[in-house]
């Protein structure tokens, strides 16, 4: 579909949007597409959108810079300086993700065994980066090892396997009982028809379905992996006694003003679901049927309703929105390497086909799986029996499970 | 043309080896962060690189030589006028821009490097030509990011930068390796 297309084809749907209707898809190519928006967006709507993907793509500076009173207040320490330097243009972060220092949209949260808060002297987020004249908080490096298998009719299969060996630890080191949880940058579009779920409880946002909204979402990364602080979040991610990073100077209180944070949660509530790459008609619905029949649609499910948008009733995001225990393999470990007990959120597959367009894949909550098929072996916990389903499919079957998945 | 191609790519060896990469950079790791081979970028960004300021529109774009470290000076990106607006709009706010023009011998795959977080766009004529890869390393500075293009060949093109604070901005154009 050329570009110019989109847009009236999307307006035409709207009226049709029935109890059944799928989710509405573009041929979204990313965040700077002038013509894609979820929704019909009037004048005034547009002029906050193009400020909140024009904030989005912009690197932020240290306070006080001359001329850019909209954009001061990064750091002192961060990941990142822009939005866009990890969550790619609306889209998942880019690959690859390979042995060495961790790479820039893989954030290192530091946690604690039983959940609650941390009291690490660095804060939530272990930050790879600093002004200059402060210290990196630390870096993790990625080691990856493999883990081999064999599928019942004797197909063998690999994994790759990532530890986070946390090296240079600026000032304390880090308490016995932190939790080491790799997270890699998510794409943002569909998140107006997130908001929009109805759903049994309110947290659906992040890769534990831990936020309740898109706007405590935004404020939580914009404090912890920018180091700005908001209207919902005042103070940045400090550690426990960081004197320069507390007493930093400041780009203004709050560092994004109001209007702008508003500007970037309209850029990222218009931001459509990429539209799929269906197989030919008959695989098509044998590929379907196969997600259905192997359990997969028990949490990537099919339809999930949602409220106050006109004219829709439900979505199709692949996904139940809730966490759920993965097992050990997937959860997140401590310093010691014992894997602690994790929920993760269902993760939508929407946007896969996109997200295969610019390979290579990074898939689950580290980006360790390269392919549908190392994300579907991953797998456990309530999820063992939808997995133990695809392994003992026949590798034909499995092939077309995983195209299928692919086209999402 | 391929004996100027391959002219180029010894001038880059011979810099390559005869230039400590780190020679004019600060302690520390970042610059080891890269997964692409930069070692002919870092060869010229370790050199003193020739000044140049860049225009404020097309009819003034400073010339940019392939294969050499140009030091650039950015005007107010808010005095500037693009040929075609930036690919990726970002705010203007404190931020310094311009142009440059320069020629690549033939067609083929090249890169741009370049010591700060500009955004870049390379148009030719009316066209923005699109980037088919970047790489980047946030904590060196030589260079500190690198997007891969198809070029043509024989004929002028504009480097514009935008979005970004730095008024002094290191480039270099040189053939994918």
């Amino acid at each position: 579909m050329s570009r110019p297309a989109a847009w009236p084809l999307l307006l035409a749907a709207i009226p049709l949007l029935a109890a059944a209707a799928p989710t509405p898809r573009v041929a979204f190519t990313g965040s700077g597409d002038p013509e894609a928006a979820l929704l019909p967006l009037d004048a005034e709507a547009r002029r906050l959108r193009d400020r909140g993907l024009a904030l989005f793509n912009t690197d932020h500076v240290a306070a006080g810079t001359e001329g850019a009173a909209a954009i001061d207040g990064l750091g002192p320490v961060y990941n990142a300086a822009s939005c866009d330097a990890c969550h790619n243009s609306g889209h998942r972060a880019r690959g690859p993700i390979v042995d060495g220092p961790a790479p820039l949209p893989l954030v290192i949260q530091l946690g604690t065994a039983s959940g609650t808060a941390n009291a690490s002297p660095y804060g939530a987020v272990l930050n790879a980066q600093a002004l200059p004249g402060v210290a990196v908080e630390g870096r993790a490096t990625l080691r990856f090892d493999h883990l081999d298998g064999r599928y019942p009719d004797g197909q063998p299969w690999r994994l790759r396997r990532p530890r986070y060996p946390i090296d240079a630890v600026a000032r304390a080191r880090l308490p016995a009982g932190t939790v080491i949880r790799p997270r890699i940058a998510p794409p943002v579009f569909g998140m107006a028809l997130i908001e929009a779920a109805r759903l049994p409880s309110p947290g659906r946002f992040g890769w534990q379905a831990a936020v309740p909204s898109l706007a405590e979402q935004t404020a939580i990364a914009y404090a912890h992996e920018m180091g700005i602080t908001s209207r919902l979040r005042p103070q940045p991610d400090c550690g426990t006694g960081d004197r320069a990073c507390l007493e930093a100077a400041n780009g203004g209180v709050p560092e994004v003003a109001d209007r702008d944070f508003d500007a970037v949660l309209a850029l990222q509530r218009s931001l459509p679901v990429p539209a799929e790459a269906p197989l030919a008609a008959d695989a098509e619905a044998a590929g379907r049927a196969l997600f259905i029949d192997t359990g997969c649609s028990g949490c990537h499910v099919v339809q999930l309703p949602v409220d106050g948008i006109a004219g829709l009733d439900t979505i199709t995001a692949w996904s139940d929105l809730r966490s759920h225990d993965l097992g050990p393999g997937l959860a997140d470990r401590d310093l010691a390497d014992r894997p602690q007990p994790t929920r993760f959120r269902t993760a939508p597959l929407w946007g896969l086909a996109a997200a295969r367009a610019k390979a290579p894949l990074l898939l689950l909550h580290d980006g360790r799986a390269a392919s549908v098929e190392e994300a579907i072996l991953w797998h456990g916990g309530e999820a063992s029996a939808a997995r133990a389903a695809f392994e003992k499919q026949t590798a034909t079957a499995r092939a077309l499970l995983i195209r299928w998945v692919e086209g999402r | 043309m391929m004996p100027l191609l391959a002219r180029l790519g010894l001038s880059l060896l011979a810099l390559a080896m005869g230039s400590p990469a780190s020679a004019q950079e600060p302690a520390g790791d970042g610059c080891q962060a890269f997964r692409w081979n930069v070692s002919a970028e870092r060869a010229l960004f370790a050199g003193a690189g020739k000044a140049l300021d860049a225009g404020r529109d097309a009819a003034s774009a400073a010339p940019l030589l392939p294969a050499q470290l140009a030091v650039v000076r950015l005007p107010a990106q808010d005095t500037v006028n693009y040929a075609r607006p930036p690919a990726k709009p970002r705010l203007a706010d404190g931020a310094h821009g311009g142009l440059l023009r320069f020629t690549v011998p033939s067609d083929g795959e090249y890169r741009v490097a370049l010591s700060s977080a500009h955004w870049i766009d390379v148009v030719d004529g009316a066209t923005l030509l699109p980037s088919l890869d970047f790489h980047g390393a946030s904590g060196c500075a030589a260079p500190r990011k690198l997007v891969r293009y198809r070029l043509p060949g024989g004929r002028p093109l504009l480097l514009q930068f935008s979005g970004a604070v730095d008024s002094t901005v290191r480039v270099t154009v040189t053939p994918e390796p």
